[in-house]
């Protein structure tokens, strides 16, 4: 169907007029087209070494810093789909917290053991988490019937209350969810092979623990959660979760099914916060309530904001700097001036951090609404005309 | 039968409670479209305000004191920072509104913590026996007060010409300019009013029977969002009616938490989300809210 | 595919109260090119987004050959072969204007989101990538592809949302204000484009504009609205003499004008005060 109506093209065939050029040349023009075209490469270039420097990262650094880098992995991932639904398709969603809550509780749920007042299926890790996505899902598709009709920021204050419906199950699910105190979570295994402590695995005289051992594990998802995500944005759907985020009537007149894409995109990043649950879990080896609140879905809307509005590395960038920030204020405290560990008095380092990026998000939508990203670019185009 | 009149009077109190809140983060929206993701740490500030300094300075100055700071936050707010973002880009200005939240929320995390502070109002702690039922003196304060304080907000908005005004560019902002309608004024006091709003509103929140002023206050007037729309967002009386709405309801559900056991302890905190999502599911605009074609 | 016949039956729109169309009726021929004129809010534009299934009708029928698109989703009535144009431009400023082309062909194509996240949707995008520079070529857009939409120049944008919508391989092609801001030059350049859109795909017009000299160069038939009703409709040469078209343009009975001028330049009086943005 798509076939004929492209070789029905009859367009330049009949008017060559003074108006075309040649068909044939068009169309070589379009065949000869290199698959990454020449301003993408260094972008190219950047991501191989960072993936090269993750990769070699385990056997230099220890785990404190790569424990910060499990956590800003997970966090990217669900900011990725953030970035899907509210920087590409426009429609915000704050009730972000609640998906990756069952994300987590699901992977709990599904991978732990009954023992005590707590059930669970004993399935498989990997089979877990799968489903523990699935289930996330799942979960957008049930909210779908609100999140397509509704656009862009009422949808950010219908989904706040999922944040508040989410955490009440979790306190009251008691034999799924452990209440209150939450539950512990299976640690993850392969085939065998246990992503924890106990692997035994030693790699360049460096042994590798739980934190080594997923740090990979993690590097792999998230590299996957990326091309992906890049995939989407890039293609046919994400042009137009794009017009319609400029206008939902011209979507429509283009043929765009606009409660449909609403639905699907919000659908595709409930399971981005899925992953990021699963992820979350696995690295915590915890899962509790108190986590899951609304402070965390604006978090998430934070490190979309700071890294740029549907950009994948913009998630990335922002994932990494909301999680770091906090703990590394913390781990410098006594360096710090005004900040100060836990427990002591003065300004706490959680405090302080979302004193430091609430403020970026101010300031970013006064100055750049672009993000971190974009002023980034803006001092290169700056900089690139002028030495060009 | 006396406890369901008395749990009603309730309800309705508390209704009318986050009607003030509703209507402040509505009327906002009707002058300037701006989504204040920021009104519920307005009005945690203002009640804070009112709290730290009551002992000092006793409780008529505090409140007016804090009715001044959110006022001016409010101002400031309209004036320093969203005036400088392109007046058509509402987005932009919403999650500016949510950085806001953010640093608001952290200071007064920082300042309260864990602690109660008590409000010090006058009406603090007493009852009051009206025939079998017997009442906060707050409850029948605001059953009382509130709707003279809705009453004389449309007197003012009908009578006066900054209502006029305020009307007129609430219908139609661009209309309202080419007939020399100042926007910026009437956005700048729909902000203003709004916060004054709001610590109103808090100041009846953190009144007995509420132990005092604490974080989960603001957790309590994010009620007021659902609130909202369930009333339909862009309609002044859908507010009103949305706010009653999730007060009594709330307080209904809470006051039959035993029956209600099935469905988990606490379910009064939540019961306001799942009107609102019924409410969406059976009218995507709300009660009372227009649909709107968006001119091509 | 033959351009398909177009039928507006006593269609009636309405807006809270204000009726923007009343009772229009009126039929566009297979393959011909139909003008939609009137004053500033006569109802021109509610008429086009009737027709697309973004207004809401109140009453009476639209068939386009024997389908009934009343009351039809807009992307239905897309998927019908029905591309348009907006008066105010309506495009993604942030992306290129490949991409904001290649968007028209989201009802020709099907990879859908697991496809695509699978790498499964490229062979798809290039071929139709083919044909959409094809399209850019032919609406002079060629050297734009890869700019940001929102850095086009005004009659470059108006071209992009014309390309855009012969991306959507339409049968019948509506067009609102496709002209307005343009200078002469570009208006005529235009006007031509169409004509030869027209001729090579077989294609039926439908479009509203306020440029006479346009309007009376490549319309076949014109129909005249005023406060939401018709009021002439005819060949253009009817229509250009017609005393109540003059008197719908100038608001005032004929015979209080005896110097009337012809509805030409009343419109391009009309046309000097407004403000393209
Ligand atoms: N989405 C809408 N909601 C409410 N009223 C509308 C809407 N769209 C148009 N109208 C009203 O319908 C009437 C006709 O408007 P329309 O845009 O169709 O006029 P037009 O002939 O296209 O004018 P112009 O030449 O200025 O484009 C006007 O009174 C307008 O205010
Ligand atoms: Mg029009």
């Amino acid at each position: 169907m798509s076939e004929s109506s492209v070789s029905e093209s009859t367009v330049s065939e009949n008017t060559a007029t003074e108006d075309t050029v040649a068909p044939a040349r068009a169309a070589t023009a379009a065949g000869t087209r290199t698959r990454t075209p020449p301003h993408r490469l260094p972008a190219v270039a950047a991501a191989v070494a960072a993936v090269v420097v993750a990769l070699a990262l385990p056997l230099y650094v220890d785990a404190f810093w790569l424990r910060i880098g499990l956590f800003a992995m997970a966090a990217a991932v669900g900011a990725l789909g953030l970035t899907i639904l509210f920087g590409a398709a426009g429609q915000l969603s704050l009730g972000h917290a609640f998906f990756v809550a069952v994300g987590t509780y699901g992977y709990a749920f599904l991978a732990g053991g009954d023992g005590g007042h707590l059930t669970g299926l004993g399935l498989p890790p990997l089979a877990a988490a799968v489903l523990a996505t699935l289930l996330a899902g799942l979960c957008g598709l049930l909210f779908s019937p609100v999140a397509s009709r509704l656009r862009g920021i009422y949808l950010g204050i219908a989904s706040l209350g999922l944040v508040f419906l989410g955490h009440h199950l979790l306190l009251n699910l008691r034999p799924v969810t452990g209440g209150y105190d939450g539950r512990s979570v299976t640690p993850f295994a392969l085939g065998g092979f246990a992503f924890s402590d106990a692997s035994g695995l030693v790699v360049l005289g460096v042994p590798f623990g739980a934190v080594e051992n997923l740090w990979y594990l993690f590097l792999a998802v998230t590299v996957a959660a990326t091309l992906v995500a890049r995939n989407v944005l890039r293609g046919r759907p994400g042009r137009a979760f794009r017009l319609m985020r400029d206008s939902e009537v011209g979507a429509a007149a283009m043929g765009v099914r606009v409660q449909r894409t609403k639905a699907s995109a919000f659908v595709l990043s409930s399971m981005y916060a899925g992953v990021a649950g699963v992820l979350t879990a696995l690295a915590f080896q915890r899962a509790v309530p108190d986590y899951f609140d609304l402070l965390l879905s604006i978090d998430f809307l934070a490190m979309i904001i700071l890294g740029g509005l549907g950009s994948t590395s913009g998630a990335i960038i922002g994932a990494t700097f909301v999680v770091a920030l906090p703990i590394v204020l913390s781990r410098y405290a006594d360096v710090l001036p005004l900040v100060v560990g836990p427990g002591q008095d003065g300004l706490d380092a959680s405090i302080a951090a979302q004193f430091v990026y609430g403020a970026l998000v101010v300031v970013v939508m006064l100055t750049q609404p672009g993000g971190l990203r974009a002023m980034v670019h803006a001092v290169r185009d700056r900089r690139g005309p002028a030495s060009a | 039968m006396i406890r369901l009149l008395e749990l009603l009077v309730n309800g309705v109190s508390l209704g009318l409670l986050y009607a003030l809140i509703t209507l402040g983060f509505v009327i906002v929206f009707k002058a300037t479209r701006v989504v204040n993701f920021a009104h519920a740490s307005f009005l945690l500030l203002g009640v804070y305000v009112v709290a730290a300094t009551q002992a000092r300075i006793g409780f008529a100055a505090a409140a007016l004191l804090g009715l001044a700071v959110v006022g001016l936050l409010a101002l400031a707010t309209e004036r320093l920072l969203l005036s400088r973002i392109d007046r058509h880009n509402h987005h932009a200005m919403a999650i500016l509104t949510i950085g806001l939240n953010v640093v608001l929320t952290a200071e007064l995390t920082r300042r309260l913590g864990e602690h109660v502070l008590p409000l010090g109002a006058p009406w603090d702690g007493r009852v009051v026996d009206l025939g079998p039922l017997t009442l906060p003196l707050t409850v029948v304060i605001t059953v009382a007060g509130v709707p003279l304080l809705i009453g004389g907000l449309t007197a003012l908005l009908t009578l006066t010409g900054w209502g006029l005004a305020m009307r007129a560019s609430i219908a139609d902002a661009e209309g309202a300019a080419l007939a020399g309608i100042r926007l910026r004024r009437v956005s700048a006091t729909a902000w203003v009013l709004a916060g004054l709003l709001a610590t109103t509103a808090g100041i009846g929140l953190a009144s007995f029977p509420s132990p005092g002023v604490s974080l989960s206050i603001e957790s309590v007037a994010i009620a007021a969002f659902p609130a909202a729309i369930i009333g339909g967002f862009d309609s002044l009386g859908g507010a009103i009616a949305g706010g009653l709405i999730v007060g009594v309801v709330q307080v209904l559900v809470a006051g039959h938490q035993d029956s209600l056991a099935f469905l988990g302890l606490g379910i009064g905190d939540v019961v306001a989300y799942l009107v609102m999502i019924v409410v969406l599911l059976w009218r995507p605009s709300g009660l009372f809210g227009s649909k709107e074609f968006s001119r091509v | 595919m033959s351009p398909p016949r177009l039928v507006v039956e006593a269609v009636s729109v309405a807006f809270s109260g204000l009726l923007a169309l009343d009772a229009v009726s009126f039929t566009v021929e297979p393959g011909t090119v139909h003008a939609v004129i009137g004053p500033n809010g006569a109802g021109k534009s509610s008429l086009l987004n009737a027709l697309c299934g973004i207004y809401p009708v109140t009453g009476g029928r639209i068939l386009l050959d024997e389908h009934e698109v009343t009351r039809q989703r807009p992307d239905r009535v897309a998927a019908l072969g029905v591309g348009r144009t907006f008066q105010n431009i309506v495009v993604s400023p942030r992306e290129s204007v490949l991409d904001n082309l290649m968007v028209g062909r989201h009802r020709l194509t099907r990879a859908g989101l697991v496809r695509t996240a699978l790498w499964l949707g490229r062979r798809e995008q290039r071929r139709h990538e083919a044909r959409v520079r094809e399209i850019a070529e032919f609406a002079g857009l060629s050297a734009r592809l890869d700019t940001t939409a929102g850095r086009l120049a005004y009659g470059d944008l108006k071209r992009l949302e014309f390309a855009r919508a012969l991306c959507l391989e339409p049968r019948l092609l509506i067009l609102d204000e496709p002209v307005a801001g343009m200078n002469t030059a570009e208006s005529r350049e235009l006007g031509r484009l169409v004509l030869a859109a027209r001729d090579a795909l077989g294609l039926t017009v439908v479009f509203v504009e306020h440029d006479m000299g346009v309007v009376m160069s490549i319309a076949d038939r014109i129909t005249v609205l005023d406060f939401g009703k018709v009021v002439a409709e005819g060949a253009p040469a009817e229509v250009r003499r017609d005393p109540t078209v003059v008197s719908a343009y100038l608001g005032v009975p004929d015979d209080d004008a005896p110097d009337a001028p012809a509805p030409e330049d009343a419109v391009t009086g009309h046309e000097a005060e407004r403000t393209p943005r």
